[in-house]
């Protein structure tokens, strides 16, 4: 009985080192590249990066400051009378269409409009910078006439802004869009009132005629 | 050697508890393919030799007395050096299912690992991938390395009860008053 108890605990211990030891490969199967990663780490590694001792000085740079250019009194020059060009440009085809014509309705100005807060504008409507509007194609081809009333306010600085159309002939708005569009670009001299400049309304009716 | 140990710790932990169990099993494995070997090599001829040494003194005189005493004697001898094989089998049968057993829970962890952090986050994932893994080889090793010794163990116990059977029924040829034809077993 000890005789096979002696057996087992003996075996016990060589099995214990036999199980370490498979542990053991099982390790070094999986890390199989752990010990040359380990002595890649600590191969010394050469350094090439130059050092130098002393820098060497930059040599300072005079620079020359630049010459005044030398004022050549600019030569007389004879007037000579250029001919006037003969250009034989070839006729380019034009439809036969009448000019537009816009004539903003100035004597709508000065009527008193909306009963807001806002004064009216007193000033006769008369635009400091003027875009004209253009005609459009649609309506010009069509032979189309008509005016548009708008409502607009001239700001403190002669702007115009919160342009409306009021009425507009005809109603389909063939003009409403470029009327509204050409005047928001307009300036006006703003509204004084004691030396301040407000904000003021107006309202201004643009026509657009075909001169025959 | 600590190098080694803590290789092996470090590797316990990447596999995961499931390892311990699949050392615990590949030394009782060990202990007892080592003890079979003792036993065949040392502790068997021993003890072969005194039961012959006893039946070629042996003051029987009944010829089937005498057989049925020895096949008795060589039924003890058989299962003697039979012994844990079939426990050896039974561990190396663990083996692989416990590997499995740990790939199971570190896929568990897996998942666990893809529910908090999605899938942007290989490395969180890696952890489990290889305490899914590593488990399942250990295993494999461990049955591997006790598959060869058991077979061994079962074969060259058989050969040495057929083997003893044979050589303690020539003893009987001694015995006077024998007039049958001798078997074995």
């Amino acid at each position: 009985m000890t005789n096979a108890l002696v057996r087992h605990s003996t075996a016990f211990g060589c099995a214990s080192l036999v199980a370490l030891g498979l542990f053991w490969m099982m390790t070094s199967m999986v890390n199989r590249d752990a010990g040359n990663l380990n002595a890649e780490r600590q191969r010394m590694v050469m350094n090439f990066i130059r050092i130098d001792d002393v820098p060497p000085p930059i040599p300072e740079r005079k620079r020359k400051p630049p010459k005044p250019p030398e004022q050549e009194p600019l030569p007389q020059l004879e007037a000579v009378s250029t001919p006037a060009p003969q250009m034989n440009a070839p006729r380019t085809p034009q439809m036969n269409l009448s000019r537009p014509h816009f004539s903003p309705n100035l004597a709508m100005a000065g009527l008193p409009t909306m009963a807001s807060g806002m004064m009216a504008y007193s000033q006769p409507l008369t635009p400091v910078s003027q875009v004209p509007p253009m005609y459009p194609r649609r309506a010009l081809m069509d032979g189309t006439t008509g005016w548009v009333k708008l409502a607009f306010v001239i700001t403190e600085d002669g702007n115009v802004r919160d342009v409306r159309v009021i009425e507009a002939s005809p109603r389909r708005g063939i003009f409403d869009h470029e009327a509204s569009r050409a005047l928001s670009r307009w300036k006006f001299h703003p509204q004084k009132i004691d030396g301040h400049t407000v904000a003021a309304h107006a309202t201004i009716t643009i026509n657009f005629n075909l001169e025959r | 050697m600590a190098d080694a140990l803590f290789a092996i710790s470090s590797y316990i932990d990447a596999g995961g508890n499931v390892l311990w169990a699949i050392l615990i099993v590949a030394v009782a494995l060990w202990t007892l393919i080592l003890e079979r070997y003792w036993y065949h090599w040392r502790v068997f001829p021993q003890e072969f030799a005194a039961l012959r040494a006893q039946w070629e003194n042996t003051t029987l005189t009944d010829i089937w007395l005498a057989r049925k005493i020895q096949q008795m004697d060589v039924a003890r001898l058989r299962h003697q050096l039979g012994g844990s094989v079939f426990l050896i089998r039974t561990l190396i049968a663990m083996c692989p299912l416990l590997g499995l057993l740990g790939t199971v829970v570190g896929m568990i962890q897996v998942f666990e690992v893809l529910e908090f952090s999605g899938t942007g986050n290989p490395r969180a994932i890696a952890s489990g991938v290889s305490m899914a893994t590593i488990p399942t080889m250990s295993g494999l090793v461990v049955a591997l390395s006790g598959l060869f010794f058991s077979i061994d163990l079962a074969r060259a116990s058989e050969h040495k009860a057929r083997k003893a059977a044979d050589v303690l029924s020539q003893t009987l040829a001694k015995i006077p008053g024998l007039h049958c034809h001798v078997t074995g077993r």
